[in-house]
């Protein structure tokens, strides 16, 4: 890997959210916060490389999150086998929808993916047998590899897990950018057509980015699970689809450590903000939003990116 | 630049009695339609004629309603157009079809990616596809332009580049939309002097659709002119200017 300047800036990001805990233990929370809420960003930041925009994805983090529940109800509470059936059961339901949603683009897909997430909403409050409805499912301690540690230890391992997997996720993506697959995603976006006539489907290429977004999401809702040891339905609701994309687009579509420094960014500025001043960290999220899309409309993404390769011919 | 049809040469792609309509336009009445390996076959014919219709009908983007197309022997009339491409059919379209996100050289070695292992997570600038991808851009004439964006190249330049990402298929079979349309005529000779080298080189078999009868008769080994979905002539292209209804419904 080139040392460029977004690698340094990842580097950094993963300094900060390494020691920063260990000089103020009350951010770890905070941060845990972040880095689960960075994981459906970052999946919705590889679909905005195909042009493409869900307003439903915390369907398939809602569907991580209850993984963990069910699973350890299943007696099943190793945190790393968790977050293989979080990750599984998330894309498996990814590939499922997807089969229907790779048919659409625009605002058919992201309506259609909120339309699906709202049913999973409605799914979770009515299946009191399974989910426990509105009052949610408890989320215990986990075990690591069969070793169950106090709970403070189990904290710092969930933290440190959390944030391993994040830059395991980070460098996942890209490299997938890198591949043919990931390369055909910008063709989603600049020319369907060519790709078919270069004989892959843009289809399949689509459904893949899809299904790799919907596996980012389930990842976040197993880390929220265990980061608030509660899940409800209202993990599915579409409000907060929405802040996953505010997150994305805040970060930029250029790049994965912009959206992850995104994340923290937003986690921060709402408790930094709500700590002040009581009932105005929409109005004040609403106007620096506004500013990035006036002035940085690619996001922080736009802070450190290289001149575009264009040249005057 | 022309060669003389190697009438002894196998059969690669084979038209017999195909038809298409279009609401009341007859755009494929009966054709039938021989295509050697390695000739460049030209496609003339006035607006309307069916001569796009009929690179649309190899690609898969139009089906026919009666008849037949086989390509190396095997039937092809209803396959997709991607089934079409794997098969070894390439083709470039008369408003270039470009990656515009994409550079010269990130868009062909995106090509030679389609055309080989394609769903890998390996890196698409892998050394075997990279070295393809630059030997194109070198025949191609593109050196200069090859980081530049898709989106940034004059309108000659796009033409050159929707060629090569079809060339980075290795097809057998090349289809070309006009070529040189809406090109300078300076710069549709320089168009068709780099092209033709690589098609010879290269034995592609191809179809051009072409209107510039400068054109048609500088570079193609044969010549078919369509007129109201028919064929009427079909020969080298003095055979055919000899041919009163040509003269008079084709090249006016």
């Amino acid at each position: 890997m080139k040392l460029n300047s977004e690698t340094f800036v990842l580097l950094l990001v993963i300094a900060v959210l390494a020691l920063v805990p260990l000089a103020d233990i009350s951010l770890r929370a905070i941060l845990l916060l972040a880095i689960s809420l960075a994981f459906p960003a970052l999946g919705l930041g590889l679909l905005l490389r195909s042009g493409q925009v869900s307003f439903g994805h915390a369907l398939y983090y809602a569907v991580g999150a209850y993984t963990v529940a069910v699973a350890q109800k299943l007696h099943v509470t190793d945190v790393f086998l968790t977050l293989a059936l979080a990750l599984a059961a998330s894309m498996v339901l990814g590939l499922i929808l997807g089969a229907i949603l790779s048919r659409y683009r625009g605002i058919f897909y992201g309506m259609l993916n909120l339309a699906f997430s709202m049913v999973g909403f409605t799914l979770l409050l009515k299946l009191y047998d399974i989910t426990g409805g509105s009052d949610g499912m408890g989320i215990l301690r986990p075990t690591f590899l069969g070793h169950k540690f106090s709970n403070p230890q189990t904290a710092w391992a969930i933290y440190y897990l959390a944030v391993a997997v994040l830059v395991a996720g980070i460098l996942f993506l890209e490299q997938y950018m890198r591949s043919a697959p990931g390369s055909a995603l910008g063709a989603i976006r600049t020319n369907e057509t060519r790709l078919e006539y270069l004989g892959r489907s843009a289809r399949q290429v689509f459904l893949a980015g899809h299904v790799i977004s919907a596996g980012f999401a389930g990842v976040g809702g197993m880390i929220i699970a265990y980061s608030t040891s509660h899940v409800t339905p209202e993990l599915a609701y579409w409000t907060l689809s929405a802040e996953f994309l505010i997150v994305a687009i805040f970060g930029g579509a250029g790049s994965f450590t912009a959206i992850t420094i995104g994340a923290l960014a937003f986690v921060l500025l709402r408790n930094l903000i709500s700590s002040y001043v009581v009932d105005a960290w929409q109005l004040i999220l609403g106007i620096i939003l506004l500013g990035i899309i006036m002035y940085m409309p690619d996001g922080l993404w736009t802070l450190f990116r290289k001149k575009p390769d264009a040249k005057a011919p | 630049m022309t060669h003389t049809p190697d009438t002894t040469a196998p059969i690669l792609l084979e038209a017999s009695h195909i038809s298409v309509r279009f609401g009341g336009v007859t755009a494929a009445d009966d054709i039938n339609l021989q295509v050697r390996q390695s000739e460049v076959l030209g496609v003339i014919g006035s607006n309307g004629s069916g001569k796009s219709t009929f690179l649309n009908l190899c690609t898969g983007y139009i089906r026919a309603a009666a008849g037949e197309i086989r390509f190396q022997g095997r039937p092809i009339t209803h396959l997709s157009p991607r089934e079409i491409t794997r098969l070894g059919i390439a083709r470039a379209f008369q408003h270039p079809q470009l990656f515009l996100d994409k550079t010269v050289l990130q868009s062909i070695v995106l090509g030679v990616a389609c055309r080989n292992r394609f769903w890998s997570l390996g890196t698409v600038f892998q050394p075997g596809y990279r070295a393809k991808a630059d030997a194109i851009v070198r025949t191609f004439g593109l050196g200069d332009y090859a980081d530049t964006l898709n989106s940034a190249l004059p309108e000659g330049v796009k033409k050159l580049s929707d060629i090569a990402i079809a060339m980075a298929l290795e097809p057998s079979l090349l289809l070309l939309d006009e070529p040189t349309s809406s090109v300078s005529s300076a710069n549709k000779f320089i168009i068709m002097d780099t092209l033709m080298p690589i098609l010879r080189n290269s034995g592609v078999t191809t179809i051009i659709v072409e209107h510039d009868m400068e054109i048609v008769e500088r570079y193609m080994d044969r010549v078919v002119a369509w007129d109201s979905g028919q064929i009427i002539a079909e020969g080298s292209f003095s055979d055919i200017m000899r041919n009163e209804d040509v003269r008079q419904r084709v090249t006016g």
